[in-house]
């Protein structure tokens, strides 16, 4: 999952970005209110993570231009903004959640777990492709009845083409969603993982689950889909 | 506390006056109508009697009444109201037929003056009689008859009393009934006047209902707009109303710069607190080096220490506000504290930024004021300075003290300060156009320098006299 982070005061925006990068999330961000935007405008994320009082350009300025070009990424507001008429500000210029400072990093993870999940429609943290279970929360998978052992970047490439299931997913979208990386991405490497995974996935003799799209990318589901 | 009510006072204030003036009026106009009546009584009653003393005529020497004689013969005298004529000299009477056996009171004035009273017939009746002392007629055609007889009679001889009386109880019912009527018309125009008060303050001040309705809605949490005063308010009562809504709009102003003060303090506490929180929690995250805690609980120490001066500077403001410091004034030499602050301020300074003192004055007079409180307003001033000059850039203090007052200015590059903005620049939380949370400060040192200038009896202000530099200026008077 990419995450974008908009967040001008700088220890708060390193410890944010750090605990994201290592719960697995791919992470950018920005310290002002015009350069977050325009990496909002400019690349696809799973979450923004938003705070109000920034400089050059407030949070909602940026949050309401974002929602009149129809971009529907989900947005996290974070603010020291508390009161219930500023919270209702923030949700009806756009948000899809608000979050007080001081917040738990663990809690702020846990929102932007489920505001992707809903942005791909899955109400569950619990995601289920034929046989294979995969537990968002404690980040476990199973196929059948067995434990399959994942890599970070293995794990998190698996959540995001279950994420979106029985749709074909490209190199590119898999690449700027796993990796933090703009530059295009890298078809091989992508491969390569997804070498790594079916492997672990299929566990030798088990029906293929990770389909590939000749030419485009992936898709999971459930076998012969 | 009972409130006096317009509408009660307009309705008590109105009937009365207006009765007052009408029973007056109707008064006035009703002796006039009475003076008339009765004048109009009195000259038939006096015309009458001229008339009778016309019937009673000196004829072959005795006294002829030939109004009875001519009633005798079928026809009235034409005569209204009843009469009685004494013969004084042969002491006999005679009466209208009307009088039957009554006698009518006996009055008269002089000769030949009538007389007018009010009387009573002797049946009880009210009534006004005409009495008259007169001498029977004779005219030359009984003078002769007379010297034809030989008769030698004057007509002084023979003075006749005259009394003509009318009832005067219709007069009485005719004023009566105007009494009634002048009553009636005051009774009628006083409650007319008593439901047009009612039904017109009624009107006229339900606007002032809407007015309080709309005003109960305001609520305590919500930004207010101004009052919408009624169309139909009447106009008396709409500089009132607009008074009202420019006292409205001043308590928004002050409750919004509440808000807005609070919004920035929560920001200002909340955001280093986040950081601190964060910090810790990320440094529990997972399993680190000690070198790698050491860094993390460094930093969260480093935040504290800047939450510290901002929590500082607020308790500072806030004991300032609410007048719990106290001033010591004592004398001190102000060149030498104002160097130490530059010293310390370049003790720090990594902008390599130039100071320097200028004395104005030939002689710097040591100053009287509290020397901890003005420590505060100089180090935040230079500080501010400082912290806003550009890196290599220039900051003079300008220092002035005399017998008279004392002058502590200082400049500094304005970068892209402006004096449209310079008002905002002493409110809490202002830290300019370029600050971000990362930004030194919490920009309540100006808001905390002006506090204390007002406290020692003095005057904070920004000048832009320097295109190129903003200077703060503070004096205060010996």
């Amino acid at each position: 999952m990419r995450c974008l982070l908009i967040e001008d005061y700088t220890p708060l925006r390193h410890n944010v970005e750090e605990y994201l990068r290592e719960e697995g999330y791919a992470v950018d961000s920005s310290a002002t209110g015009d350069e977050g935007l325009w990496y909002a405008r400019n690349h696809p994320y799973d979450v923004i993570i938003l705070d109000i009082m920034l400089p050059e350009i407030d949070g909602l300025t940026i949050l309401r231009k974002l929602r009149e070009l129809q971009d529907k990424t989900a947005v996290l507001v974070v603010s020291s903004r508390d009161s219930v008429s500023q919270r209702i500000e923030g949700l009806d210029a756009g948000a899809d959640d608000y979050l007080v400072k001081p917040f738990d990093l663990a809690e702020l993870v846990a929102r932007i777990r489920a505001l992707s999940r809903r942005s791909y429609g899955n109400e569950s943290s619990i995601l289920k492709i034929a046989d294979l279970k995969i537990d968002c929360v404690h980040k476990k998978v199973t196929r059948g009845k067995t434990e399959i052992d994942l890599t970070r970047r293995e794990y998190h490439l698996l959540e995001y083409l279950a994420q979106r299931a029985g749709e074909p997913v490209s190199r590119t979208d898999i690449w700027e969603h796993v990796y933090e990386d703009h530059t295009g991405g890298s078809s091989n490497a992508v491969d390569v993982y997804i070498g790594y995974l079916r492997k672990k996935l299929n566990d030798g003799d088990k029906p293929d689950l990770i389909h590939t799209r000749r030419g485009y990318g992936y898709a999971l589901g459930p076998p012969n889909s | 506390m009972k409130h006096p009510s317009i509408r009660k006072r307009l309705i008590l204030g109105s009937c009365l006056l207006t009765a007052l003036v009408l029973a007056i009026a109707n008064f006035s106009v009703y002796q006039a109508i009475a003076r008339s009546l009765r004048h109009e009584l009195d000259l038939q009653l006096f015309q009458s009697a001229s008339i009778l003393s016309k019937y009673s005529e000196l004829e072959g020497g005795k006294v002829v009444y030939e109004w009875h004689e001519a009633m005798e013969s079928g026809d009235g005298p034409g005569i209204s109201g009843v009469f009685q004529f004494w013969d004084i000299n042969s002491n006999t009477t005679l009466r209208s037929p009307d009088l039957k056996s009554e006698n009518l009171p006996k009055f008269h004035g002089a000769l030949n003056q009538p007389v007018i009273r009010d009387i009573k017939f002797a049946d009880g009746r009210a009534g006004r009689a005409v009495g008259l002392m007169h001498l029977p007629f004779l005219d030359e055609e009984g003078k002769a008859e007379m010297a034809r007889l030989g008769i030698d009679r004057k007509v002084e001889e023979l003075p006749q009393i005259l009394v003509t009386a009318r009832e005067t109880s219709s007069l009485e019912k005719q004023l009566f009934s105007i009494r009634k009527h002048l009553l009636l018309a005051t009774l009628a125009t006083v409650t007319t006047l008593w439901l047009a008060i009612i039904f017109i303050s009624k009107r006229t001040l339900a606007p002032i209902g809407h007015l309080s309705s709309a005003l109960l809605k305001r609520t305590t949490q919500e930004k207010n707009p101004p009052l919408e005063i009624p169309v139909d308010l009447p106009s008396e009562l709409v500089p009132l109303a607009e008074a009202f809504n420019t006292t409205l709009t001043k308590i928004e102003a002050a409750r919004e710069h509440e808000r807005d003060f609070a919004l920035h303090a929560a920001h200002e506490l909340r955001t280093p607190i986040a950081g601190i929180h964060s910090t810790l929690e990320a440094a529990l995250h997972r399993p680190r080096e000690t070198l790698d805690l050491r860094k993390r609980m460094e930093a969260a120490m480093e935040i504290t220490s800047s939450m510290r001066v901002v929590i500082n500077s607020l308790m500072r403001m806030a004991r300032l506000r609410g007048g719990l410091e106290r001033i010591s004034k004592q004398k001190f030499p102000p060149e030498d504290l104002i160097s130490r602050i530059i010293e310390m301020e370049q003790e720090t300074d990594q902008s390599s930024h130039l100071a320097e003192i200028i004395r104005e004055s030939d002689e710097l007079v040591p100053i009287f004021t509290d020397l901890g409180l003005f420590n505060i307003l100089a180090t935040n001033l230079i500080e501010n300075a400082f912290r806003h000059s550009p890196k290599g850039g220039k900051i003079t203090v300008k220092l002035l003290s005399t017998q008279e007052r004392f002058a502590l200015s200082i400049s500094n590059d304005r970068g892209s300060l402006s004096a449209e903005n310079s008002n905002r620049l002493f409110e809490p939380f202002q830290r300019g156009p370029q600050a971000n949370a990362d930004s030194p400060g919490a920009g309540i040192g100006l808001s905390l320098a002006r506090e204390i200038a007002t406290m020692l009896g003095g005057n904070l202000k920004v000048l832009f006299e320097d295109p190129n530099a903003v200077t703060f200026q503070f004096e205060l008077p010996a």
